[in-house]
């Protein structure tokens, strides 16, 4: 058996799988090639290595109630991305990743300010904590909230629009349109909430999760109709 | 709360059940992704995709198989077929690495359990699947062909493949 051969065979002698008369044949070459037995040796090291690998390994934040916030979205909320991606669907690249853009830079913004509304009323709640009395949190967040997501709004209409001037075959659109009106009554929903709960800083980190759902939306359907 | 009990609380529409679920099994979860991805963002995207699923699915669990068996899969059907829906993208990255040269580069030594895992998250992306499933997750090459949608004998060339890239890297 040549070097070839038996390098060949490594893996299933690793594996322990090789057949009796090709495993001696195997061993008899290694007691000879030095190079052949290097290579034996670091094929058992790295799979010693592989068996030692940590079964579980906790995610770097918690990912339940970006969980929780999607189970109730109907089976259609979910993308259909074969459909999406099947051949002769393709979208307008330039005009999605234009809008995509756009959304992206809006909803940072956003994001931003809502973070800081977060962290402002947190803020609030942690000195009425301590026993200290209520202080107003400097400025107000909600108008430029408001504006962003005007923005952010109608850059989404122009994506939608320019889906529409497309040739997109009509179940193709029908997901893409369901997907949408569905994320976007959650966040209907969890504007409804904070006006009743300015506060609630579950809420708003739903509501950011929402806003990160219509961009991988949205992105996913810009590079469908790549290439 | 056994799992014999959490699933049909669960099936049942029990949040509570469901995310203790979740709890009992999201380790398992994010590490098959995040060796699957070699991306920590992408990997807990896919976590929270396989829970979406397993909770639209939970019905189709019929306990032949240990509930963590039936999730996995789950998960890797997930991972899976976000590679095939990105397949192009992933293709003109490939190709551009191979023009700028091997795409395993040797990892700083910082212990040889996080230079494995930096090496595998540098894998190619096929070659990467192939050897988490199979050196890592126990997978069978006819299981790994079926889900992947190749033949078995690519699985077990991409998974030669993958050990001495990993071997390169880790030498």
């Amino acid at each position: 058996m040549n070097c070839e051969e038996v390098r060949e065979r490594l893996h299933d002698r690793a594996e322990g799988t090789l057949p009796v008369e090709d495993r001696r044949a195997v061993d008899a070459h290694l007691k000879t090639c030095l190079a052949c037995r290097a290579e034996a040796s670091e094929l058992e090291a790295l799979l010693s290595a592989v068996a030692e690998l940590p079964r579980e390994i906790r995610p770097p934040r918690d990912l339940w109630h970006a969980i929780d916030a999607r189970l109730d979205e109907p089976e259609a909320a979910v993308l259909d991305r074969r459909a999406l991606g099947r051949p002769g669907t393709g979208l307008p690249r330039w005009a999605l990743v234009a809008a995509g853009l756009a959304l992206v830079v809006v909803t940072a913004a956003v994001t931003s300010v809502l973070t800081r509304r977060y962290d402002e009323v947190m803020a609030l709640k942690l000195r009425r904590s301590d026993g200290e009395a209520p202080v107003a949190a400097p400025g107000s967040p909600t108008a430029p909230a408001v504006d962003q997501e005007a923005r952010f709004l109608a850059a989404s209409q122009e994506l939608l629009e320019g889906l529409e001037s497309q040739d997109l075959s009509p179940e193709t659109m029908a997901i893409v349109r369901r997907n949408l009106e569905v994320i976007d009554a959650a966040i209907a929903e969890l504007h409804a909430a904070l006006e009743r709960d300015p506060g609630n800083g579950e809420l708003t980190r739903m509501l950011l999760a929402t806003y990160q759902r219509k961009i991988d939306l949205l992105e996913q359907a810009a590079r469908s109709g790549e290439g | 709360m056994q799992v014999s009990e959490l699933v049909p609380r669960a099936r049942a529409g029990d949040r509570g059940a469901f995310q203790r679920l979740y709890e009992d099994h999201v380790g398992r979860v994010y590490a098959l992704c995040l060796r699957l991805t070699g991306d920590p963002e992408d990997a807990m995207e896919r976590t929270q995709d396989t829970f979406v699923r397993a909770w639209r699915k939970l019905d189709t669990f019929r306990g032949e198989a240990a509930f963590s068996t039936w999730l996995h899969r789950l998960a890797v059907n997930v991972v899976l077929a976000e590679h095939r829906s990105s397949g192009r993208r992933e293709r003109r990255t490939d190709l551009a690495a191979a023009e700028a040269g091997p795409r395993v580069q040797p990892a700083p030594r910082a212990g040889l359990a996080v230079d494995l895992e930096r090496a595998i998250a540098a894998l190619p992306p096929g070659a990467r699947a192939v050897f988490v499933l199979y050196d890592v997750e126990g997978y069978r090459h006819e299981e790994i062909a079926e889900m992947a949608g190749i033949a078995a004998g690519t699985s077990k060339a991409q998974l030669h493949r993958a050990r001495r890239l990993l071997r390169e890297a880790l030498s």
